[in-house]
């Protein structure tokens, strides 16, 4: 049995024809040797010689057989002979039902699925059965989805069917369905070649089918299930190609699945295992672009998910995308992670660069080396003559430098050319708390602007700003316009390069826009810029005017994964469409372009959640495609005849004679010839190619101090800061000044231009240090006297009880010893040791020096300390007429130093000012004269 | 309506695969070359019997498809911008309309869709035609557009350049121009070469312009311009036509400095509306430079400093007096912080450098000199600005009252200081002058602020405006003029109670702002101020001071001047409109009150070339195989369908021609093959059978 039960004829009447064979036997009859004229001189009496006829009137016997065989060969072939195991199925209507699910997923599995239609096929044929063919996608969309045919059409019909990448529309294929309801009903029974998904409503198309007949649905084997690749958003909400998401159906074991990266040539980049992927969540695949980020020839094209070839398996990426290499300049080799990085431009820039482009923060030569094809520079880096050289040379070398107001810590040395539009030396600062204006909004982003098209952000405000020089815009060309006319982005073009300046920093305080998602689509796009690669529209930013970009296909993605050139029959595409419309004939996944901007549509990115086909969505039984393959054995026959036919050919060639032919040579180099253009031209064919007494408080100055528990330090603080007040009537311009002890929970602390507080273990009320917060914050100036003549650093938090307890509630700034040039140490008189001596001389003071203490000096700091520590007891020894003269002398100066330093703050600092001020004002009044004709 | 076709198409669907049928094929090739060296007889019946099998092996199969030619689409445009809209064009642009869509409904396999643009809030802007085509094309699959008839004065902006004579005719099909307008017209216009977007305050900003007239003979003759400028003044200059002339507009306000430029008109000039120009340069102030003077340090003293250095466009320089002269100190000098004061250069030299001197309870103390108080006097009537803010000290023997000083302050000292709470009060005068109607309305609604403790209770001249009151009436907010410049008398030296959140504070930040921006004169705090809204069509103009001296005029974009009656509204508001129908800059002017408003864009493409102009369209319509014609010219006509593959000029004499689909829609696909399997094999027994019997021979 075995092989001959499953062997099958096409058409088996022909084998009838066989029976002539044996006939063939005596029809062949001889060959004649081929008559050959030897001129022989010598042999001229021979022609007396009577000649017999010596020719065998029959040819070989082997001949014979060959030419039987090869006959008998052609019969079979005819006859169509296959392998098929005999399955058997009942068809009780007038005609086989067959469903074809074509749609993306039927790709990895189509061969199967027409393999299985065609054994059904035969049955139908061997049965006398029509077969009622139903396709999910039909040829072309005019097509009818539903046909009725003999099985040797439907044999064709099933042939040519293709998969196609995107899913089934099946409410349409319902619609067509019950328009041909007749049709329908001609089968009793339903084969569904499915492909394992449900496209969408499958179960109406099933359950309107099962009114018909019985359905049968075919299921895939586990392995051949499609998967499919989507794009990701990554932790911050934005795409990322590092970010990736798989769909479909979930293996346990996925060792053998791997994530590939190539190049348009199909060569693997790069790849990741698969095992610990898991379906449905953003995955970072980070480590596959890692190893390829710094280097220069790889041109990644498409990932790719395992070898599978089929639309939802490939994931195209944008041409350009690792040639959009951005530095950013840094004079270290990594971010400094000690400061926060709320505060630091780099933060802010890397944020925004990051999943659109590879980016490096570095120092500039290793930026240059790596091949940096945009350079951003921070605010804050100062550029050396040696860097603006270098820098300038790879401008005009074609590399685009994008710049925030440049720091002024080198000018004078430097002269720095990299600047497109030429600057007011001082920058320009709206909507102070008196300026009459408001904070500078962008006001327009000009059409011819390389910027045009991204959304202006209502939300953005400028404050502080670089101004271009009014009559500079001749030389360079604006890409972004304030409120008020002025330029907020300005660019120009050096050599092949091109520079750009962006007039407010990197960072928040001179405007919010770092942290607006205009930021980000600025610098997405200047990445896009400086590649010269066409805009890409990412699925997750927008575009302004969407309306007015429409998307022509300029490659197509076919059902294999593969790219290919689109015909003229597809309108253009809005965005909107792009981003909702479901995929159809008139819409396939592609590459898609307008003027200037590229949108990569994927499959799996048009994919909703994947379902597969469970029971309850198939009214019928679920099967699988049983392993069965038919092998069409025609082939073989044929091939064999071929071989035969050769075998005779030469035979009887040789038989004849040949082998005495002489113009051999000649006639075998025409062959040749024959031979390499017909290979030539086989090998060519394939070639196809991606935020009570008031009034007396308020009249005079008071000096006030915090009431405590004990009422002994309430009396020394009481006399020590009268007699602080009584030094400051005699020696200075203030007059009525008194002494105030202060109920932090009950008085109001407004007038109180500094409050001492000699702190003692008794906790406050939540109420009071809410008003101390609040004292604090409006400008008063807090001064606590722990009174111990510690170090503050050893006796701060834990060891000292009170100041634990403060520092729960009370907002206490970062504190940092006094430093020698600070106010406080000059306000009136000249303190200028280390320590400040009180009772004890071994205690030091702390204050807060404002926000910017790190980076700017402590001359230019116009912050007044809202909170001073200090331990070294001072009222003691202001209250102590006793005590030491000279050492008392020292502490009241303090007392009145500090009371001057409340009263006018950095007064004393100005000095460092008041030259540059002056130059100022000689230049304006020069400007002034001039004007004033 | 199109009859369907059917195309048959031949398939090739080799029973091997690719590698394995190039396997069969080469050895096939190979065995023919070295059995056709050793044949002669019957080769050819050899060959075709070979010939049989191989086709089976490729089995050939064919594709009948049935078709139809859908209808291809048309684009009409009608351009129904400004400059289309003028004179006569209107109407010829509705003829031509006419005509075409008569001619378009007749024509079978053509359908049309007939789109205006530009739409009518831009139509003073740019005549943005392809931009529509564009979008309406989009949506008919490039195989289907039959071409664009475009009916327009040809001013039209955006002409795609970039695209070769193939895309366009791909993209648009043919496009035709029907040109509105008539041959010959002239037209004079001015352009403005360049004028800065923003200045600096006090600057000079620099206009360039040309005036230009298409009749060539009057190049380089004198004209009459023109100019309009921020102040208020008007220049008359020559200008000479298509030559470069340059004018220096002074920046006054650190706001839109308006400049509008008119060139006299020619004869039988197509439109003066081009004869205008109207430029708004911004102006943006430089750093603020305040001089604060102090007499002693006090709390207020804190205040003032934080408030004027919190604000990074403030140039601050302070002067304090720690020290009196009386004071008893015996630390030796050089224990003491000295600063050493550049007097003479602050208060002589430079003085006129500072925008506003700040007197902070300045009490006489013998350090400035008379001469240095006469340079103050002299810098505020030369325009500069003082604000006083005064304590206890103002009543004293040492009050600046009793300097030179004295002569320009409003509010002599009635030597009584009120120590008794009150809350600053907005006198009728104060609820209407622009420093103090609003004040910080979001916050404090009505006068809900907090009490001051202290005033200083002055005599008020009656030419002084007092804006704000404290304690029984006396003046709080004092307000004058002095010549060219300005004063504020604040008398108490108590703002800093509101400062420092004493009961919920007070509108401190939004008082001192509109205090100091009036000292600078910034227009819009200016008494009877003319505030202006652009709404719908109309300029909505409200004022809240109307006097009766000073009639409101206003010129309109064209320069006619008229008078503005404003009726009254609510408790003190005086209303009017003005329609706006004229595209450009409205101007407003009452006594030394100005403001403007621009309606629509001014200096458009638009608005600048208006005479029919035939060049613009050439060469795309040449490109795509179209044609121009003036409307004029237009009778008689026709339009047919082409078809692509026959014509590449779609027109002819009278003629205009439209592209014929090529897109065809399946409607029937047939797969078979060509011949039954066993029709080649039963060939090839045939022929080998006659090449045996051949051979036999």
């Amino acid at each position: 049995m075995g092989i001959l039960s499953s062997l099958n004829f096409l058409y088996p009447a022909l084998l009838w024809t066989a029976l002539a064979l044996p006939i063939l036997w005596f029809v062949f009859k001889t060959i004649p040797p081929h008559p050959r004229l030897i001129k022989l001189p010598t042999a001229r009496f021979l022609k007396d010689i009577e000649t017999e006829d010596s020719q065998k009137d029959d040819i070989p016997w082997w001949l014979k057989a060959l030419r039987i065989l090869m006959m008998a060969m052609i019969i079979l072939a005819a006859a169509a002979p296959f392998l098929a195991p005999k399955t058997d199925i009942t068809i009780d209507g007038e005609a086989l039902g067959i469903v074809f699910d074509n749609s993306w997923a039927a790709a990895p599995q189509l061969e199967n699925q027409k393999d299985k239609a065609l054994s059904l096929i035969l049955r139908a044929e061997q049965k006398g059965k029509n077969i009622v063919l139903i396709e999910a996608i039909p040829e072309h969309k005019n097509l009818s989805p539903i046909t009725i045919v003999t099985p040797a059409d439907a044999r064709n019909r099933v042939k040519h069917i293709h998969a196609y990448p995107w899913e089934a529309d099946h409410s349409a294929l319902l619609e067509a369905l019950k328009a041909q309801q007749e049709k329908l009903t001609q089968a009793k029974t339903y084969h569904w070649l499915g492909h394992g998904y449900n496209d969408g409503d499958i179960e109406v198309v099933s359950d309107y089918i099962a009114e018909k007949g019985k359905v049968i649905y075919y299921k895939p084997e586990d392995k051949k299930i499609a998967r499919t690749l989507k794009s990701a958003l990554n932790k911050d909400g934005r795409d990322s190609y590092k970010f990736m998401q798989f769909d479909g159906f979930y293996y346990n074991d996925q060792s053998d699945f791997k994530l590939y990266l190539k190049d348009r040539f199909s060569t693997v980049l790069s790849f990741i295992g698969l095992d610990d992927i898991l379906n449905n969540t953003n995955e970072d695949i980070t480590t596959l672009w890692n190893s390829i980020d710094n280097d220069d020839d790889a041109v990644p094209s498409y990932m790719q998910l395992g070898i599978f070839k089929h639309a939802g398996a490939v994931y195209y990426l944008p041409a350009e995308i690792l040639k959009q290499k951005v530095g950013v300049l840094s004079a270290h080799d990594a971010v400094d992670n000690e400061e926060s990085p709320l505060i630091q431009s780099i933060y802010y820039i890397s944020k925004a660069v990051e999943g659109k482009a590879p980016y490096s923060i570095d120092p500039l030569d290793k930026l240059l080396d790596w091949g940096a094809k945009l350079i951003i520079v921070p605010e804050d880096f100062v550029l050396s003559q040696k860097d603006i050289q270098r820098l300038d040379k790879w401008v005009n070398d074609g590399g685009t430098l994008l710049r925030f107001p440049p720091s002024k810590q080198g000018h004078g040395e430097t002269i720095d050319t990299l600047i497109p539009i030429e600057l007011l030396a001082e920058e320009r600062s709206i909507a102070g708390r008196l300026d009459w204006q408001e904070p500078l909004t962008l006001a327009k982003i000009p059409e011819d602007s390389p910027l045009a098209g991204i959304p202006l952000d209502k939300s953005l405000e400028i404050k502080r700003q670089v101004l271009a020089t009014p009559s500079a815009k001749d030389h360079a060309q604006i890409w972004a316009v304030a409120s008020d006319g002025t330029p907020i982005i300005s660019a120009r073009a050096q050599g092949h390069g091109l520079i750009i300046l962006i007039h407010t920093q990197a960072k928040p305080g001179w405007s919010n826009m770092p942290i607006t998602g205009f930021f980000v689509n600025v610098l997405h796009r200047i990445v896009d810029i400086s590649s010269g690669a066409r805009m890409q529209i990412s699925k997750t930013t927008d575009i302004e005017n969407p309306e007015s970009q429409s998307f022509a296909p300029y490659k197509l993605i076919n059902a294999s994964g593969e790219l290919v050139a689109p015909d003229q029959t597809q309108a253009e595409l809005t965005i909107q469409d792009i981003r909702s419309k479901p995929l159809s004939y008139d819409f396939r996944p592609g590459i898609y372009h307008s003027n200037n901007a590229e949108y990569i549509i994927n499959l799996g990115d048009k994919l909703g959640p994947l379902r597969l086909v469970s029971a309850k969505d198939i009214k019928g039984t679920i099967e699988g495609y049983s392993t069965e393959v038919n092998i069409n054995l025609q082939i073989y026959f044929l091939l064999a005849a071929l071989f035969l036919f050769f075998c005779e050919w030469l035979s009887s060639a040789l038989l004849s004679g040949a082998r005495y032919k002489l113009h051999f040579v000649p006639r075998f180099k025409a062959s040749i010839l024959l031979c390499a253009l017909l290979i030539g031209l086989l090998t060519a064919a394939p070639a196809w190619a991606q935020s009570r007494d008031d009034a007396e408080r308020a009249n005079s100055l008071n000096l006030a101090y915090v009431e405590t528990a004990n009422p002994i330090v309430n009396a020394m603080a009481q006399k020590g800061l009268q007699y602080v007040a009584n030094a400051i009537m005699q020696r200075t311009a203030l007059q009525n000044v008194r002494v105030t002890p202060v109920n932090i929970s009950n008085d109001d602390l407004a007038f109180y231009p500094l409050l001492y507080w000699p702190i003692e273990s008794t906790p406050l009320g939540d109420k009071a240090y809410a008003k101390l917060n609040d004292y604090m914050n409006t400008g008063g100036m807090l001064f606590v006297d722990i009174r111990n003549g510690r170090k503050l650093s050893q006796s701060f938090y834990a060891q000292n009880q009170p100041l634990s307890l403060l520092s729960e509630k009370l907002f206490i700034p970062l504190l940092k010893p006094l430093p020698e040039e600070h106010v406080l140490r000059k306000s009136y008189y000249l303190l200028s040791t280390a320590n400040i001596a009180g009772r004890y001389d071994g205690g030091d003071i702390w204050l807060d020096l404002g926000d910017n203490s790190g980076s700017t000096a402590i001359e230019d700091n116009q912050h007044v300390a809202a909170f001073i520590i200090g331990a070294n007891d001072w009222i003691s020894l202001w209250a102590d007429e006793s005590a030491d003269i000279y050492k008392r002398e020292k502490a009241l100066r303090f007392g009145i130093n500090l009371v001057m330093y409340a009263l006018t703050g950095t007064y004393k600092q100005d000095q460092v000012h008041t030259k540059a001020i002056l130059e100022r004002l000689e230049q304006r009044q020069q400007q002034l004269r001039q004007r004033r004709p | 309506m199109n009859e369907s076709f059917s195309t048959l198409q031949l398939e090739l669907s080799p029973l091997l695969d690719g590698a394995h049928l190039m396997l069969a094929l080469t050895l096939t090739a190979f065995g023919l070359a070295l059995l056709g060296t050793l044949t002669r007889k019957a080769f050819v019946f050899r060959l075709g019997a070979l010939a049989a099998l191989i086709l089976t092996i490729l089995n050939i199969s064919t594709l009948s498809t049935t078709e139809r030619k859908t209808e291809s689409i048309a684009l009409v445009v009608l351009d129904q911008s400004y400059s289309n809209t003028i004179n006569d064009r209107s109407v010829q642009s509705d003829a031509a309309l006419e005509l075409i869509s008569q001619n378009l409904a007749d024509l079978p396999d053509v359908k049309y869709r007939i789109i205006t643009a530009p739409e009518n809030n831009a139509k003073f802007q740019e005549t943005n035609l392809f931009a529509a085509i564009d979008k309406e094309i989009a949506e008919i699959p490039p195989k289907q557009r039959a071409g664009v008839i475009i009916i327009s004065d040809g001013n039209i902006h955006d002409i795609p350049e970039d695209l070769n004579a193939s895309e366009i005719s791909e993209k648009y099909g043919p496009i035709h121009h029907i040109i509105t307008g008539h041959k010959n017209e002239r037209d004079r216009r001015i352009e403005i070469i360049k004028a800065p977007l923003y200045g600096l305050k006090g600057t000079n900003a620099e206009i360039e312009f040309v005036v230009h007239d298409t009749e060539a003979s009057a190049n380089g003759q004198n004209i009459s311009v023109t100019a309009k400028l921020p102040n208020g003044e008007t220049l008359e200059m020559r200008a000479r036509i298509g030559e470069k002339q340059t004018i220096n507009v002074p920046i006054e306000h650190a706001a839109a400095n308006p400049v509008e430029l008119f060139a006299a008109p020619a004869q039988n000039e197509l439109t003066i509306a081009n004869n205008r120009r109207a430029v708004i340069i911004q102006g943006i102030r430089d750093k603020l430079n305040v001089l604060l003077v102090s007499g002693a340090p006090h709390e207020g003293g804190r205040y003032w400093r934080s408030l004027l250095n919190s604000d990074p466009a403030i140039e601050l320089v302070h002067f304090t007096i720690l020290r009196d002269i009386d004071s008893l100190d015996n630390t030796p000098r050089n224990e003491m912080a000295l600063i050493p004061f550049p007097h003479q250069q602050l208060f002589h030299e430079q003085l006129d450098s500072f925008d506003l001197i700040i007197f902070d309870r300045y009490r006489n103390q013998g350090i400035l000199q008379d001469k240095t108080y006469r340079n103050i006097v002299r810098y505020v009537r030369e325009g500069g600005a003082i604000l006083v803010a005064s304590g206890p000290e103002y009543v004293s023997d040492r009050s600046i009252y009793h300097t030179p000083l004295g002569q320009i302050l409003i509010g002599a000292p009635d030597n009584d200081v009120m120590e008794t709470n009150f809350v600053p009060h907005r006198t009728a005068d104060g609820q209407l002058h622009p420093i103090t109607r609003n004040i910080d309305q979001n916050q404090y609604e009505g006068e809900k602020w907090a009490n001051w403790l202290r005033q200083i209770r002055v005599k008020a001249n009656p030419n002084d405006k007092i804006l704000m009151d404290g304690l029984d009436g006396a003046p709080l907010i004092l307000i004058g003029d002095e010549e060219k410049g300005r004063i504020i008398h604040l008398t108490s030296d108590q703002i800093w109670l509101w400062a420092r959140g004493y009961k919920q504070g007070g509108p401190y930040i939004d008082l001192m702002r509109k205090m100091i921006h009036w000292l600078l004169k910034e227009p819009s705090l200016e008494e009877g101020q003319i505030e202006l809204s652009l709404a719908g069509e109309y300029i909505t103009v409200t004022r809240y001071i109307n006097s009766d001296d000073a009639p409101l005029l206003y010129t309109d974009p064209e320069g006619t001047e008229k008078p503005l009656k404003l009726s009254k509204t609510a408790k003190r508001t005086y209303t009017a409109q003005v329609p706006a129908d004229k595209n450009g800059l409205y101007s407003f002017y009452s006594g030394n009150n100005r403001a403007y408003i621009i309606n629509g864009a001014y200096d458009t493409q638009e608005q600048t070339f208006m005479i029919s102009n035939a060049q613009s369209m050439e060469k795309i319509v040449q490109q795509s195989g179209g044609k121009q014609v003036f409307a004029d010219d237009m009778s008689g006509l026709k339009i047919s369908a082409m078809n692509p593959e026959y014509v590449r000029n779609y027109h002819s004499f009278s003629n205009i021609g439209l592209r014929q689909s090529q897109f065809t829609e399946t409607l029937n696909v047939n797969y078979a093959p060509l011949f039954p399997a066993w029709a080649y094999l039963l060939a090839f027994v045939g022929i080998i059978c006659f090449a045996w019997y051949r051979e036999s021979k």
